[in-house]
């Protein structure tokens, strides 16, 4: 073997090991928990509202009706997607009801934790079929609480602060070996790799949105010349809180668009390392945090910041956990060395 | 005694499991990179081929799990809002009013509001003018039939999306309406700041007509962007996604 073949098989071996670690590297599921909850109430919440005013939405009476929403994704009108609703094919009234009462109660059950490997991949699947259905009134929190549950349901975060994990704890003790079904329907409270990939999942798709985002804007002109947040803010049907008196200090909304946009670009690569993670997390608070106060979508920005807190790391939870299970009493959970 | 199912070692995948499932996330990575790539190199033409031929093998699955977005809030630019405006075809005494929506006096809480909010943006993207019915003989050759096929369809699809909306409040209040859209205009901030207009001032919004394609705009100069810019709209000709999704949040 010559030099060259030597170094660059020693690039190929040492770019696999990165690849391992940064994929394969098990972690544990505090952060993917904490996620769980919150995606599965806001879920939940969008479910709710919807059925406030179901028949608007779905149903042959609907503002976008059964025929129309199948025929704008059939290929009728455009090239066919692979999109499909057994919602396009249910027009009675119980009907309907069964099918999003079906879908409340699977997210409901995802939320809290109840036998999440089966009703988390249910959820999502329930999810799919609404927003194939909802074609023209869905927005940005329809696709990120939809990314947020597919990367979640595929790990096994319900381990903690779920109704699994009561019941895994009721029923076994500490040291008991249980059957392998047993063990991926109730997780232990252990590292595992799967959690890991759900979370570079969804750590690299928040990157991608950033990214294009950033890139999008960056193709206006408003977005250059400081005036697009003047723009936001003065739309009427975003509005939430009047901030028209931004007009007399251009220099704010100005410099606070150059920030946006700058933020929104570099977020990749602000994000990964750590001595910059928090002025991207911190960013991502303000922003977002703008968003659901001032601009009406207090859904999708704290559903926003939710995401985010996919970068903290599941240890800070875990410490902190511990240590107020051993105050209150004497713990169930296994301990893992810390990295 | 090491615990068989917590001990770390266990944890780690054999080898082959990791390269099967370091090949289905790859594949995933590309389902979520590659459709907000695609959705930016949109031109006059449609997209460009080689993100296309990329995209190829895994488009059927982000069409499906609702990867194909394009991200593209509030971009390029902050634009206007569109509102829809429903009027009764009656004139009885007993008719209902006109309605408006997305409204916050109708649509609460607000996440509802903003799916009529939603709905009355993407009729206002729908929307193209319509073509004379001999618009094939007075455009000739000038234009591939294709091209026209595709325009007819855009306006086919608004009209259905016309329909829809009165049907819907037909069958909530029993008699016909009339559907029209409205843009709700933004002002300078160097105007607001001097002159103080309300945001709700009624020279604000504008009710949008629609039109009929002036043909001879078309065919005169054949380039793209005097297409475009005869029909009033952007580089959409030929759509990745059916839903033009983008600048709105």
């Amino acid at each position: 073997m010559t030099t060259r073949d030597a170094t660059v098989s020693d690039f190929v071996r040492h770019a696999v090991d990165l690849w391992d670690q940064f994929w394969f590297t098990p972690r544990t599921v505090e952060t993917l928990a904490g996620l769980r909850i919150f995606t599965g109430a806001m879920l939940l919440y969008s479910h709710v509202v919807l059925a406030s005013d179901l028949s608007a939405f779905l149903g042959p009476d609907a503002l976008i009706d059964n025929a129309t929403s199948k025929a704008l994704q059939d290929g009728y009108y455009a090239p066919a997607t692979a999109v499909w609703s057994s919602l396009w094919f249910i027009d009675s009234s119980s009907g309907l009801w069964l099918h999003h009462g079906f879908t409340i109660g699977v997210t409901l059950a995802f939320m809290i934790g109840l036998l999440t490997r089966i009703t988390g991949v249910l959820a999502v699947i329930a999810q799919w079929m609404l927003l194939h259905r909802l074609f023209g009134a869905l927005f940005g929190l329809d696709q990120i609480v939809t990314y947020s549950a597919m990367y979640l349901a595929v790990t096994p975060c319900s381990a903690v602060w779920s109704v699994d994990a009561w019941w895994r704890n009721r029923q076994t003790s500490p040291d008991e070996n249980r059957s392998r079904w047993k063990r991926f329907l109730f997780p232990d409270d252990i590292e595992s790799t799967s959690a890991t990939i759900g979370t570079r999942l969804l750590q690299i798709h928040l990157c991608v949105i950033y990214l294009f985002g950033g890139l999008a804007k960056s193709r206006g002109q408003m977005w250059w010349d400081g005036t697009a947040l003047w723009y936001a803010v003065s739309n009427y049907e975003y509005q939430s809180f009047d901030l028209t008196f931004l007009s007399s200090y251009p220099v704010l909304f100005t410099g606070l668009t150059h920030v946006t946009l700058l933020w929104e670009i570099f977020y990749v690569a602000l994000v990964w390392p750590k001595i910059t993670r928090w002025f991207a997390i911190g960013m991502a608070v303000a922003v977002h945090g703008g968003i659901a106060t001032f601009l009406g979508m207090a859904t999708f920005g704290l559903m926003m910041i939710a995401a985010n807190a996919i970068f903290v790391s599941p240890m800070w939870i875990r410490k902190w956990r511990l240590q107020n299970q051993d105050a209150l009493h004497p713990v169930k959970v296994k301990r893992p060395k810390a990295r | 005694m090491v615990d068989r199912a917590t001990d770390p070692q266990r944890l780690r995948l054999p080898r082959y499991l990791r390269f099967a499932i370091s090949v289905l996330i790859i594949g995933h990575l590309m389902a979520v990179f590659l459709p907000p790539f695609a959705f930016q190199t949109r031109g006059p033409r449609g997209v460009s081929p080689s993100i296309m031929w990329l995209l190829s093998p895994v488009r059927r699955y982000a069409e499906f799990a609702y990867l194909d977005r394009g991200y593209a809030f509030f971009a390029p630019d902050p634009g206007p809002s569109h509102l829809v405006r429903i009027d009764p075809k009656t004139d009885a005494d007993e008719s209902p009013s006109p309605r408006v929506f997305p409204n916050l006096d109708d649509q609460w809480p607000r996440l509802l509001y903003h799916r009529y909010f939603m709905v009355s943006e993407f009729l206002s993207t729908a929307y193209e003018p319509s073509l004379p019915d001999d618009a094939e003989r007075l455009i000739g050759d000038e234009l591939p039939a294709e091209e026209i096929k595709l325009w007819r369809q855009s306006r086919e699809r608004y009209d259905r999306l016309i329909a829809s909306i009165s049907h819907h409040y037909e069958a909530q209040s029993g008699v016909p309406v009339n559907v029209s859209r409205i843009e709700h205009r933004l002002p300078d901030f160097v105007g607001y700041a001097e002159r103080q207009q309300s945001l709700t001032d009624p020279d604000l919004y504008v009710v949008l007509p629609d039109e009929t394609i002036d043909v001879e705009a078309v065919v005169a100069p054949m380039q793209t962007d005097n297409v475009d810019r005869a029909l009033g709209r952007g580089p959409e000709l030929i759509p990745l996604m059916p839903e033009t999704s983008g600048d709105k949040r």
